[in-house]
């Protein structure tokens, strides 16, 4: 747990804040977030073994939506792999969207398309659309939304049809005091944001949440993958990890102090803590996801 | 599929796919026999069915531009043999880096320019991912007084064999190189065979590259260093194709610092070892930043680490200078 001052450099929490519009906790026109999220696609596909590792075929998959597709580097993958899907990407940037819809553009991805949409909301699309419906990364929405989210996915997708969620509870296990406690900064962020299904705030604590939530929505033949990407030094994740968490938590740093559960001066200091631990040849930190899908029942909901 | 011999038995081998054979049908708006008559040389597409069948298969798109010309008659469209890829660089994407040159903090400002960059140039020079590296070199700042000596890789990326998301290779070139060759004239070239560039360049080649290019990264008179690029394909930075690197050279020019540009006469590279004589050096840098920083710390004149880590770099070129250099092809110039 952070060790708190007596709140004279705090800054006021973001839960006052009424009906935030967006609960992405990074400024979405940030160049350097759709950086970080455009590599980070590519080295969270590749630690979890491929774009569906889990999946034994997709002949029966011919369109495909992703949630919080970001400047969609799942998507566009996706995309190029299997010429025959149909992908569609949604997300509430307008500016996301417009940088995945000129990607897909550029790299003449026909099959490739992409929508403002803002998923805490019914989801614009009619019954049974879709045949597989993702979500990657997504468990920073408020816990208030999640039961109607997955109900909508349900919706979309057509008797038979892939509900499929993937996410984490923490950024890693780590012997890095200085990333232990930049980690647990945010998960009692996104608590104090109402973002966290953790009673304690300690983790993020959505991935227990998947199946049951697949569950209560009507979700048949549930099954769980569980992934683990080691990005210790040495480790050919290493690198991109250590990137990403650098310009992370540094964007971050206004989600963190608008909670209040940081000072500026504590983060500094444990920032800068982080990158000196990180670099260290014995630095050691793994990151563990959990892919849970199930399906549509055929007859019925 | 590695036996194939012609152009037919390869979409004869695809076509065994029941959807695609579907799916191609319907993309070039013909009917499934007339596919299969391609297959068994009973008929010939037109240039438009070629066209839109290579389009139909991207993956499989150097594969029949190589082996298409091998039968007799059969014409490659212009646009498609060009390349096919998109010429311009969207407007999109040019308000994305300028928001990012204009807003983001300088610890993150550089970076994020070059990575958008070298994503997106990536994405539209090889959109079938046929293999593909792109890098940034940059001038090593000289000690006061001194010329640039050598270029240091800053950021790379990959597709295909040289995907480089999750790894991150640290290289010094210096005159031997073809990277050296575009600073020091301050001119962009290509190479399109390997053979070429031995003859031309004592370039250094890695495994599966096939041709290469270089462009340097200018403003007002001045070079920070340059855009480098290899390929698996032979002959593949066609004037299309370089024009578009230079365009994002240009765009490159927005994630370095004035003082990062240096006049010609600031530059003098030097011939630098080969990788793996550098590689052994190398594998010191975290102990040395991080002994660096403490000892800042200690003195009570802290240093951040990325000041720490620029300052080692350094004392690595250094270190890298006073090793004896590679001998030198009987092809350089």
């Amino acid at each position: 747990m952070v060790e708190r001052q007596n709140g004279k450099e705090r800054q006021n929490p973001m839960q006052t804040e009424p009906q935030k519009k967006n609960a992405y906790f990074i400024d979405a026109e940030s160049g350097a977030e759709m950086a970080r999220l455009i590599d980070q696609d590519r080295i969270i596909t590749q630690g979890m073994g491929g774009l569906f590792s889990e999946q034994s075929s997709l002949s029966n998959i011919g369109r495909i939506l992703d949630l919080g597709c970001g400047p969609g580097g799942w998507a566009l993958d996706v995309a190029f792999e299997y010429p025959h899907i149909d992908v569609v990407g949604v997300d509430i940037s307008q500016i996301m969207i417009d940088f995945a819809n000129m990607r897909a553009h550029s790299q003449g991805l026909e099959n490739a398309s992409f929508s403002v949409m803002d998923i805490t909301q019914p989801l614009e699309y009619p019954d049974a659309t879709f045949d597989l419906v993702n979500g990657r990364m997504i468990g920073f929405l408020p816990t208030a939304v999640w039961p109607k989210l997955i109900h909508e996915c349900v919706r979309i997708t057509r008797p038979g049809g892939i509900i499929r969620l993937t996410e984490f509870d923490s950024p890693g296990n780590t012997n890095s005091p200085a990333l232990e406690q930049i980690i647990e900064v945010f998960s009692h962020a996104l608590k104090v944001a109402g973002q966290n299904f953790s009673p304690s705030g300690r983790r993020i604590s959505i991935a227990p949440m998947l199946r049951r939530s697949l569950q209560d929505a009507g979700c048949i033949a549930i099954q769980q993958v569980a992934h683990v990407i080691d990005y210790s030094a040495g480790t050919e994740a290493y690198q991109g990890f250590r990137q990403d968490w650098k310009v992370a938590f540094k964007l971050l740093e206004p989600f963190l102090l608008g909670t209040g559960v940081i000072t500026h001066d504590e983060f500094d200091q444990a920032y800068d803590q982080m990158q000196l631990e990180m670099l260290s040849d014995d630095f050691c930190a793994v990151m563990f996801l959990l892919t849970a899908w199930g399906e549509k029942p055929k007859q019925g909901n | 599929m590695q036996n194939t011999q012609t152009w037919r038995e390869l979409l004869g081998t695809i076509l065994q796919d029941p959807r695609e054979r579907t799916r191609i049908a319907a993309e070039l708006s013909v009917h499934p026999l007339t596919l299969t008559r391609w297959v068994n040389g009973d008929a010939s597409p037109h240039p438009q069915n070629l066209r839109a069948l290579i389009r139909a298969l991207p993956q499989y798109r150097p594969a029949f531009l190589e082996l298409i010309p091998q039968e007799g008659g059969l014409i490659i469209p212009e646009e498609v043999s060009e390349g096919g890829e998109q010429q311009d660089i969207a407007s999109t994407f040019y308000a994305r880096i300028f928001q990012a040159a204009s807003e983001l903090p300088n610890s993150l400002r550089s970076w994020s320019i070059c990575d958008l960059v070298l994503q997106q140039a990536l994405q539209q020079l090889d959109p079938n991912r046929v293999g593909m590296e792109i890098t940034v070199m940059q001038c090593v700042p000289p000690s006061p007084a001194q010329q640039v000596r050598s270029l240091r890789e800053t950021l790379g990326r990959g597709t295909h064999l040289w995907a480089r998301e999750l790894q991150q290779r640290t290289l010094f070139l210096g005159a031997e190189s073809l990277a050296g060759y575009s600073v020091t004239t301050g001119r962009p070239v290509a190479i399109q065979t390997r053979e070429e560039g031995q003859s031309r360049f004592p370039a250094r080649w890695v495994e599966s590259e096939e041709s290469a290019a270089a462009h340097p990264i200018r403003h007002a008179g001045r070079i920070a260093g340059c855009l480098l690029f290899s390929c698996t394909q032979p002959a593949y930075f066609l004037p299309s194709r370089l024009a578009l690197i230079g365009r994002y050279a240009e765009i490159l020019v927005l994630a370095f610092e004035r003082e990062e540009f240096y006049v010609f006469d600031q530059i003098a590279l030097s011939i630098m070892p080969a990788i793996e004589e550098q590689q052994r050096i190398f594998s010191t840098f975290a102990r040395r930043v991080t002994a660096m920083v403490k000892e800042a710390a200690r003195k009570q004149h802290p240093l951040s680490i990325i000041e720490a880590e620029q300052m080692v770099w350094k004392q690595i070129e250094t270190e890298l200078l006073h090793l004896t250099p590679r001998q030198e092809t009987d092809e350089s110039r």
